[in-house]
């Protein structure tokens, strides 16, 4: 299969938009960031949902208030930059959405800073007009396990080479399947797999680096 | 670049990986056994591997854990995978209750069909299914109870001690053969009994899930061999014909397995062989582990031919629980006649030690009485000399005073 032929949902609705801005359609635009937001919304969840409860869950229509945002840097960008297939832009999004997590995961570790950690135990903190990506991170009690494992991963993934990212990505931050994944590449199933499973290696290997395995340090607050 | 050695691994990674998502993990070593050079660095990409999984999707076909099935069903995490998708636990956000729900691998329609299924047994014993829609994609989704404890895998895996009490044992058969009657009175069979599929809670209770490929025996095409390769029937193998009696076979393993804390197989790792044994009949390989009673039981279960297995499942696991209370009864006749004996034994013991005992009081009493007569001898010997010494004086008093009282010589009084 080549690489340009629609091959799966998110790839097809991808394409479709990106030959509408081509042709100066400017909801297209709006598609594309609105597939972008739905995929930096779930890997916000994925990054602030602890493994035991649901605690996170209830909050989601506030996270969703965080994405939003950040979506106007993604909307510049397709601006500045060419767009000529759904590789570029899953590649672009997929830059656009890690920068987003990291900028996300730094303001968390600054809030959990004991000048901030003050003002989380006052619910009045909660209405007096902060942004809402801080009403969300004040309303964290304390990071869940998947914060660890999702700050590391914002870390580890720019160690390796864009060959590497660029399939990690198409899995761990779009949420492709292999299959879908392949089919994006144009790649047979088999060859994707040991592709992945040698990107795969080479991240686990970052990951399990003990230069990473404690947390960022946290910015200093005033 | 890639070596022999490379793409080996690379294999080797894939089956633990695939074994590791179906909740029966195998052993690095065991896997580098032809080749145990390889074994380090296939422990060394495991590790790797391990750290990057929980940062997958999974195989979710696109519904991803932000979306809001049918706007109520807030898709949390995987938590397992069945026959025909994976299953997610999820949040029911309308009852505020926690839920799972099964996402489809391949065709909806099949998930579909497991659902109604399901739905139309009503048994405390199966999984009960609470509701089904479609998702954004139009893909079809089932929720059902969530089991809050682990599955009957792994409660018999090696690590955890494998066997199951035998009290356990029955009672979780006759659970799961109850929940099979119901199926094969429908009309089907299951066709996919083994242990990942019984779901344990933690108030002992045992329920049967994943009816991905259940058939309806009435309507089945010959050919094709469905299941897990250890647990299926000499039929299912064969892709011959099946009613519920290849699930009494495929239960008669999972007591097996519960009861002796393994499968019969010499080999679980060679899917050849064990095919080859099942073909020549398990029924002989019944494990030693197993009670003594129970194992003509289990070997019945297991009987190459279906007409000579137990009819139902439940008729197998009522012979395997009236074999038990046999042996039971026998333990217990067995002890009460060795506490029998043994307090005959007691009682004669007892009665001898009365018997020595009394000899010795009365030897005591005659030592006594022997002695005491002895001191009454010599006291009644001190007695005779001073009555015979008093006689001697009062003798000589009466002499004396015979003499003093006589005249003396001439005189005439």
């Amino acid at each position: 299969m080549h690489a340009d032929e629609p091959s799966h949902p998110t790839d097809s609705l991808v394409r479709g938009a990106i030959e509408r801005l081509h042709r100066g359609d400017p909801a297209a635009k709006n598609d594309l960031l609105a597939y972008a937001q739905q995929q930096l919304a779930r890997m916000v969840q994925k990054m602030l949902h602890g493994e035991s409860g649901f605690a996170i869950v209830r909050r989601w229509e506030q996270t969703d208030d965080v994405v939003q945002g950040s979506l106007i840097r993604l909307s510049r960008t397709i601006d500045k930059l060419p767009i000529n297939s759904p590789r570029d832009f899953f590649k672009l999004a997929a830059t656009n959405i890690r920068w987003e997590l990291r900028t996300l995961r730094d303001k968390y570790l600054a809030n959990k800073s004991p000048a901030h950690r003050h003002h989380t135990d006052m619910p009045s903190a909660l209405a007096d007009g902060q942004a809402p990506i801080d009403r969300v991170l004040a309303d964290m009690a304390a990071p869940p396990d998947s914060f660890a494992a999702m700050s590391g991963f914002l870390d580890a993934i720019e160690t390796l080479a864009d060959d590497d990212r660029e399939l990690l990505d198409l899995r761990l931050v779009h949420g492709l399947t292999q299959q879908e994944a392949a089919d994006h590449l144009g790649l047979s199933l088999a060859t994707f797999k040991r592709r992945y499973s040698r990107a795969s290696d080479r991240l686990g290997e970052a990951l399990g680096d003990p230069r990473r395995e404690a947390l960022p340090r946290p910015p200093e607050s005033d | 670049m890639t070596t022999p050695d490379d793409d080996l691994l690379y294999d080797l990674l894939d089956r633990w990986e695939e074994a590791h998502d179906r909740g029966t993990p195998l052993d690095p070593a065991e896997l580098c056994r032809e080749r145990p050079d390889l074994a380090p660095e296939l422990a060394r990409r495991i590790r790797n591997r391990l750290r990057v999984k929980p940062l997958e999707p999974g195989a979710l076909g696109g519904t991803t854990p932000a979306d809001l099935l049918n706007g109520r069903y807030r898709i949390a995490r995987r938590i397992g995978g069945g026959t025909e998708g994976d299953v997610w636990l999820a949040r029911d956000t309308l009852i505020q209750r926690d839920v799972a729900v099964k996402l489809p691998k391949g065709d909806s329609d099949d998930l579909l069909a497991e659902a109604r299924l399901i739905a139309s047994l009503q048994h405390p014993n199966i999984l009960k299914v609470l509701d089904a829609g479609h998702d954004a994609r139009g893909t079809v989704f089932v929720v059902t109870e969530l089991m809050p404890g682990r599955t009957l895998a792994e409660r018999v895996r090696p690590r955890d001690g494998g066997r199951v009490s035998v009290s356990r044992a029955i009672d979780w058969t006759l659970q799961i053969a109850s929940a099979l009657d119901a199926v094969h009175d429908a009309g089907r069979a299951h066709r996919d009994v083994k242990p990942v599929n019984i779901l344990l809670d933690d108030h002992g209770n045992a329920v049967l899930a994943d009816f991905g490929i259940a058939i309806d025996v009435a309507a089945q095409e010959p050919g094709g061999s469905t299941g897990t390769p250890a647990y299926k029937s000499p039929e299912q193998l064969e892709g011959r014909p099946l009613d519920a009696r290849s699930d009494v076979y495929s239960l008669a393993l999972v007591a097996h397995e519960m009861l002796a804390g393994g499968l019969p197989y010499t080999d679980l790792d060679d899917p050849k062989r064990i095919e080859f044994e099942i073909a020549s009949g398990l029924d002989m390989r019944v494990s030693k582990r197993i009670p003594g009673r129970l194992r003509p039981v289990v070997a019945r279960g297991l009987a190459l031919h279906p007409d000579r297995r137990h009819a139902s499942a439940l008729a197998f696991a009522k012979d395997l629980e009236l074999a038990w209370k046999r042996s039971t009864l026998g333990r217990w006749l067995a002890v009460i006649a060795i506490l029998a004996v043994t307090g005959l034994a007691l009682l004669g013991w007892r009665a001898r030690e009365d018997h020595r005992r009394s000899e010795r009081t009365a030897s005591r009493q005659t030592d006594e009485a022997m002695k005491a007569a002895r001191e009454a001898m010599r006291v009644g010997e001190d007695s005779e000399q001073r009555i015979q010494g008093i006689l001697d004086l009062n003798r000589r008093l009466i002499e004396q005073t015979r003499r003093d009282a006589r005249p003396p010589d001439g005189a005439t009084p």
